[in-house]
């Protein structure tokens, strides 16, 4: 049977190769590169006759030969590793000496491995055919292997702890791959010295190229998220490839042990057991890697569906960046995430929301340099640690990013203005961000850069709409008060007229004739008096209130039309008045109430009967009629004033939109009175005649008569 | 000196009221109404001193009311008692159409009142 360490002597020399040469290509300029290709190479070589050996598949000469050549090729291994580290850690210079020494010795050692001072020969050992056995020399052989793995180990952990970020994560894996590999290279030491341990680390050697290929050529950690899972994978169709045939190879000895010697027979139906199962089980091995090791990857669909259902459908700005950010940190299980916003008025980019507890209060001027440095990126993204030559621009940059505990900063882009800046924290799981996400974030942050935009367009606009609002009721108010200073004031002034002329008839003596009944009756009939007036402010005072009190925004009220239409009649009676208009009320008997806000309903009545007697000149009336059919209730307020012409009639309920002199009218009322009406469920109309009047029509729905009204009825008949 | 004959124009019967109760006992003589063209009517059949007048009112205002009096008695005096923070019209377009003054509603001194009425009388 194939032993399992000249498989994976076997496996490592080839794996070795193929990623030594992966890597070269990959930028064989690179120094780095280039050392990795030998160090590689070397290390496939010392493997392959290992290999070779092991097998026991050639004859004693030429595994002895295979064996010597193999000890001569991995002769180079610690040195080149170790030259490897100080270029990694960009120290190299100050380990020239020892490098030249190493080189030098490494040299020696390779000429030496060609007598049979290092190797002696081969000789059967633990059952393995042919396994090197030491020659005199063969401890220098280890010293040196030790020396310079244990030494480039130390330096590159020395590294390690100083290390932050993304460097950290690159060395420590690294420096796991090298340790293992390592030790699997000096477990083959102990059964060619005679200490009967079996090789068993060797499988170690395996993984120390395949981790450490792409660290190198990837520099970041998430890449070696994809090692370890194609690891994983390849290492579970190598152990069924390997079972597959070790099982047929075990039958085969079982039941054709007298017709066929050679077991290399069990090839035959391996491989083609092997060929139909490797690709389901590949699939079988990457989705189970997927899901039950890396579980801790966020679902990238997830974030897309929560994003364009949930999040920038979001039309208020504060809560859109709040909503963003929250879920961007959940679903990304990111440490945090932080939206700046551009703020016109100060000219500066400033924290709009944050996952962060503790609110970073942090404002960029546009000026400033970190900004400029943003709108000039090409990249459209700025990553922390990114590779790259660290220029002095770039750690300022890197600091920036701490400050802001970001590991990836995208500017939010539209149309080429830069609306804000999305910043996000190291993932949880202290991964690096990698391409993937990019791919996903970009388009993402293009899109709610469009949303934040039309979010600070709806609040601008809605702002401007508050303040014609707030004008509006200003407007009202002053209509009102003229109203309020007759039906307060007044009665207010006569009440204390009356208690000043009583006070002043006494002093002044006309009282002096009456008898002291005569003046209690006096008395009697100012104190009615004042009285009578002080409750006629009373009542107008509680009316404006109720006028004044926000409605409920709730259509909970079975609203009596006719109430409602009294209370906004008292209101603006007088000053219509004044101006020579006539209310005339027609309310159809048994009008059944509608459902509606009443607050709501009288803001509707007040504004309608307002516009109507002011598009009155001279005299004039306002006549509202009210009527009920069908479940509906109509409630049709006319004007005798001078009409609205056609091309006007179709712009009234638009924001703005006045014929009032400018400064007089801020063109939001009936804006605003149909938003109400149809938020009460109801409908307006209007119909004109230029020079006859207008007329508005209210459209309700009636309310239901409640059951216990109902049942009343009911008795009222039988 | 006699005690001046006054004529006073207000749509609030109260008021009217008011300043009959207030004026009488006190030996003016003096005419109350609640409209305009009574008003006017009034000013037809009476000579009168003073005209107490609001400047709001229904139908007939007290601007139309004081153009009559002072195209039938020019020497009269015109007294506005107003609010006339929303009465639409500056005091300085009433002087010059002859007003002799104004009393700020709600009103808060009759004495003052009496004090304005006489010294518009002896003006004249």
């Amino acid at each position: 049977m194939i032993n399992m360490y000249v498989l994976s002597t076997g496996v490592t020399s080839m794996l070795s190769f193929l990623l030594g040469l992966f890597v070269f290509f990959h930028n064989r300029k690179r120094q780095l590169n280039r050392k990795w290709f030998f160090l590689s190479l070397s290390i496939s070589f010392w493997c392959f006759g290992y290999f070779l050996t092991l097998t026991g598949f050639f004859n004693h000469n030429l595994s002895l030969l295979f064996s010597r050549a193999s000890h001569a090729c991995g002769a180079f291994i610690p040195i080149l590793f170790f030259d490897f580290v100080v270029i990694l850690l960009e120290k190299r210079k100050s380990y020239l000496k020892l490098l030249q020494y190493g080189y030098g010795c490494s040299i020696v050692i390779f000429l030496l491995c060609l007598t049979p001072f290092i190797v002696r020969d081969v000789m059967p050992k633990l059952g393995i055919k042919y396994y090197p056995e030491w020659g005199v020399l063969y401890p220098i052989y280890v010293a040196l292997y030790l020396i310079f793995a244990c030494y480039g180990n130390y330096i590159l952990f020395k590294a390690l702890i100083k290390a932050k970020g993304a460097r950290k994560n690159q060395l420590k894996y690294f420096f796991v791959g090298t340790a293992l590999g390592f030790a699997g290279g000096i477990s083959l030491f102990f059964l060619i010295l005679n200490i009967r341990i079996p090789p068993f680390a060797s499988v170690f050697i395996g993984i120390y190229p395949i981790v450490t290929s792409y660290a190198i050529i990837r520099h970041q950690l998430m890449e070696i998220e994809v090692i370890i899972k194609k690891t994983l994978v390849f290492a579970g169709l190598f152990v069924a490839s390997y079972a597959v045939f070790a099982s047929f190879a075990y039958l085969g000895s079982m039941l054709f042990e007298n017709v066929v010697r050679n077991r290399w027979i069990a090839l035959v139906p391996s491989v083609f057991v092997i060929v139909l199962i490797l690709r389901p089980l590949e699939n079988f091995l990457r989705n189970a890697t997927d899901k039950y090791l890396f579980q801790k990857k966020y679902d990238y669909r997830q974030l897309l569906r929560t994003f364009s259902d949930e999040v920038l459908t979001v039309l208020d700005l504060s809560m859109l960046v709040d909503i963003t950010v929250n879920k961007l940190a959940e679903i990304m299980k990111l440490e945090n995430a932080t939206i700046m916003l551009y703020d016109d008025s100060k000219e500066e980019f400033r924290v709009g929301a944050s996952s962060m507890r503790e609110f970073p209060q942090y404002a960029f001027k546009e000026n400033d340099s970190f900004i400029r440095g943003l709108q000039r990126n090409s990249n459209q993204y700025i990553l922390k640690n990114a590779p790259g030559k660290r220029l002095k621009s770039k750690t300022t940059l890197d600091e920036k990013l701490d400050e802001l505990h970001a590991a990836l900063i995208i500017p939010l882009m539209h149309r080429k203005n830069m609306v804000g800046i999305l910043s996000l924290g190291q993932k949880k799981s202290d991964e690096e961000f990698v391409q993937e996400d990019i791919d996903i974030l970009l388009p993402l942050s293009k899109t709610l850069a469009i949303a934040i935009s039309n979010a600070q367009l709806i609040e601008k606009l809605s702002q401007a709409q508050a303040q014609a609002a707030q004008r509006e009721k200003m407007a009202v108010i002053g209509t009102l008060s003229a109203g309020i200073n007759h039906e307060i004031c007044n009665p207010l002034g006569i009440a204390r007229g009356q208690c000043e002329m009583f006070l002043l008839n006494l002093t002044e003596g006309l009282y002096k004739n009456k008898s002291s009944e005569e003046l209690l009756d006096k008395a009697k009939t100012i104190m009615e008096k004042v009285m009578h007036e002080t409750d006629r402010a009373t009542v107008i005072t509680r009316k404006l209130s109720s006028f004044a009190k926000p409605a409920k925004g709730q259509i909970t009220d079975d609203v009596n039309v006719e109430k409602e239409l009294d209370e906004v009649i008292t209101l603006v009676e007088h000053d219509l008045k004044l101006d020579n208009i006539h209310m005339k009320k027609n309310i159809q008997e048994g009008l059944p109430c509608i459902s509606a806000d009443s607050k709501q309903l009288q803001e509707i009545l007040f504004n309608i009967i307002r516009n109507a007697a002011q598009s009155i000149q001279g005299e004039g009336e306002v006549a509202i009629h009210a009527s009920g059919n069908a479940g509906k209730v109509y409630i049709d307020i006319a004007d005798t004033g001078t009409g609205i012409s056609k091309s006007n009639l179709t712009q009234i309920f638009n924001p703005f939109f006045t014929t009032k002199e400018p400064g007089s009218g801020t063109g939001l009322g009936l804006f605003i009175v149909k938003q109400i009406v149809e938020r009460n469920n109801g409908h307006i109309s209007v119909r004109s005649e230029l020079g006859k009047g207008t007329t508005f029509r209210l459209t309700f729905n009636a309310a239901e008569p409640s059951k216990e009204k109902a049942l009343g009825d009911k008795g009222g008949i039988t | 000196m006699k005690k001046p004959r006054i004529l006073s124009v207000d749509d609030e019967t109260s008021f009217t009221d008011l300043l009959k109760q207030y004026f009488e006992p006190r030996g003016y003589e003096i005419d109350v109404t609640s409209s305009g063209a009574e008003g006017i009517r009034l000013l037809n059949q009476k000579k009168y001193d003073v005209i107490l007048l609001d400047l709001k009112m229904a139908g007939i205002n007290g601007e139309e009311v004081m153009d009559e009096a002072k195209r039938l008695d020019a020497g009269v005096k015109v007294i506005f008692i107003t609010a006339f923070s929303d009465s639409g019209k500056s005091k300085k377009q009433l002087l010059d159409k002859g007003a002799y003054g104004f009393v700020e509603k709600p009103l808060t001194s009759l004495k003052g009142l009496e004090d304005l009425v006489n010294k518009a009388a002896e003006a004249a």
